[in-house]
């Protein structure tokens, strides 16, 4: 296996050893054995044929994070377990490609410019999240609102772009 | 938008959905890292693909089962493209033997990447679909799905047995000497009659003996012409004449057995035609020598079987594609109303030999039930009957058994026919 799949490996056991943890912290002993279950399926299911059945895990230990967080389980943690969850999903689809490389020091140089990219984009994003989580905001109508129309105009004009880009495909 | 993207935003989805019925915004926070993977990557999408696509063959003619090399030129003609997979439409009738006609890389504007796998298939025209590139931006969520249309062809030849000469006794001939009997007399090594001396008969054709009987008239020897003929080979490919559970390998038995006649009538120096007489009328016009070979050769690599309403029965055959008189060489598994057309074709004048492949001594293909033998000996019998009737008709009938080696099967069942059945009795 290559690098990068050995950090899909890694990324996908901290995501359930950190939501294991924080299960068994927080007093569910029953539910703690279940991510690593599926860690240990979508690490298996790497590589074997099963590419449909491997993109399973994520949206499911995704979702055990959000129903954690709700039933009082540590929120850095599920911070740390979702984060760690996208990185494996990632990972794992550039392995995917990345083994189709004429050789091993091309894959090599793939994977570390993705791995470069990679990294600062989960961090904005985990430290955007940590503010959500820590930092307390009151925010009025008018700046919901505009937030809101700016969201929708922003996604408006990229999916219009994608489809005269398609068009002239 | 991909599967991927599709993904995530259906999870930041779940996860607003989740945030609003708990009036809670812990779950939208969670949301973050999905929504920053996701902006990341329309931020970085990669510009359209601008690439010169170079696709070559190292033979576009190949054997059944040869390998075949196959080379793909890319170069990046626009921007620089990170993350680029290449996915060669490779037909579904060929199968990859060795490398991968996918290919992941990154392309800097002007550069250029090369790349080979190989190929082998059955007998068939193949021809490639473009090449998929799906250049993607480094978080795999908006990538560009690109085809470049790439035109190849591969032409599987059907695989020919080696065959001696076969004796043929058409009722015309051609000007040219060759090895078939020409019915008159004339230079050859067969004796073919007896007449009165003439001036200018070489000293060693008198026949020396007869002239001794006789004192007032001398005698000389004749032979046998020998010329080329006009050979027109038709191939059965109606589906109905492939009603058994291996129709696939009888019908590669015909092809097999067409184009081992036509190779063996060319190297004879014959003039040779050829109609595939099925759903469609492939044919090749009469001609001689290595380049009709080659034309004979890729009709048959395309041939298939198919039902033609309208040619459902030999009725139909164009006898006027072929020359009046000449040979008529048919390769089929034989229907049972073919004997009467057959026949009433040697009543216009053609020599015909049948070759037919015997579907009775045939084994189903992997998998296939076994016919019953109750089946068996129905066909069996009503083929029997079918080459029983043209036989004695007059027309030549080489019953090809397939359960040996085809080739030695094929020069036996030919060998039962010499010179003088085939042909019929000299007219």
């Amino acid at each position: 296996m290559r690098r990068i799949g050995w950090a899909f490996a890694a990324a996908a056991s901290g995501s359930a050893v950190a939501l294991s943890l924080a299960s068994l912290a927080a007093g569910f002993p029953m539910a703690a054995f279940l991510p690593p279950v599926l860690a240990a399926f979508w690490i298996f299911s790497e590589g074997r044929g099963m590419r449909r059945l491997g993109e399973v895990p994520f949206p499911i230990l995704t979702t055990a994070c959000a129903v954690g967080i709700l039933s009082g389980l540590s929120a850095p943690a599920c911070l740390t377990a979702q984060v760690c969850a996208l990185a494996a999903w990632d990972m794992r689809r550039f392995h995917g490609k990345s083994r189709l490389a004429p050789d091993n020091e091309e894959a090599r140089r793939a994977e570390k410019r993705h791995m470069e990219r990679l990294v600062p984009v989960l961090a904005v994003g985990a430290l955007t999240a940590a503010c959500g989580l820590f930092v307390r905001v009151r925010l009025g109508f008018a700046a919901l609102l505009g937030l809101g129309i700016l969201l929708a105009v922003g996604f408006l004009g990229y999916v219009a772009e994608e489809r005269i880009s398609g068009d002239r495909t | 938008m991909n599967s991927g993207a599709r993904l995530l935003a259906a999870l930041v989805l779940v996860l607003a959905v989740l945030s609003l019925a708990a009036l809670d915004g812990r779950p939208m926070a969670l949301a973050m890292p999905i929504l920053a993977y996701l902006g990341a990557g329309i931020l970085a999408r990669p510009e359209k693909a601008v690439l010169d696509v170079k696709r070559s063959l190292s033979v576009h003619r190949a054997g059944p089962g040869v390998p075949v090399e196959v080379r793909l030129h890319v170069r990046n003609a626009g921007s620089a493209l990170e993350e680029i997979l290449f996915e060669d439409g490779v037909p579904s009738s060929l199968e990859v033997a060795e490398g991968c006609p996918r290919f992941f890389t990154s392309l800097p504007a002007g550069a250029a990447v090369e790349w080979t796998y190989t190929v082998r298939g059955g007998r068939g025209e193949h021809a490639w679909g473009g090449l998929r590139v799906e250049s993607d931006c480094h978080c795999g969520t908006t990538g560009k799905i690109s085809m470049f249309p790439v035109e190849t062809r591969l032409s599987v030849l059907p695989s020919e047995l080696r065959l001696p000469r076969i004796a043929i006794r058409p009722r015309q001939t051609r000007g040219f000497a060759g090895p078939v009997y020409a019915r008159a007399a004339g230079t050859g090594i067969l004796m073919y009659g007896v007449r009165e001396y003439r001036m200018g008969d070489p000293l060693r054709r008198m026949n020396w003996r007869l002239s001794s009987r006789d004192p007032r008239t001398v005698f000389a020897n004749e032979f046998e012409q020998e010329r080329v003929a006009d050979i027109g080979i038709v191939v059965d490919a109606r589906a109905g004449s492939y009603a058994h559970p291996a129709s696939g390998a009888l019908f590669e038995a015909v092809v097999t057995a067409s184009a081992s006649l036509a190779e063996r009538f060319l190297a004879d120096g014959n003039r040779v035609a050829l109609l595939v007489y099925g759903h469609t009328l492939d044919r090749v016009a009469p001609g001689y020598g290595r380049r009709q070979r080659e034309k004979i050769r890729l009709c048959l690599a395309s041939a298939c079987t198919g039902v033609n309403y309208a040619m459902e029965s030999l009725e139909h055959l164009p006898t006027r594609l072929f020359p009046a008189r000449s040979q008529l060489v048919l390769v089929s598994p034989l229907q049972p109303g073919d004997s009467k057309v057959l026949r009433a074709m040697r009543g216009l004048g053609y020599s015909i030999l049948v070759v037919s492949p015997d579907p009775g001594s045939m084994r189903p293909s992997d998998g296939g039930r076994p016919p019953s033998a109750l089946a068996t000996r129905i066909v069996r019998l009503e083929r029997t009957t079918v080459v029983a009737a043209l036989r004695r008709a007059g027309l030549g009938v080489a019953d090809w058994k397939l359960d040996g080696d085809p080739s030695e099967s094929l020069h036996s069942a030919l060998e039962r026919n010499r010179v003088g059945r085939c042909g019929g009795p000299p007219s």
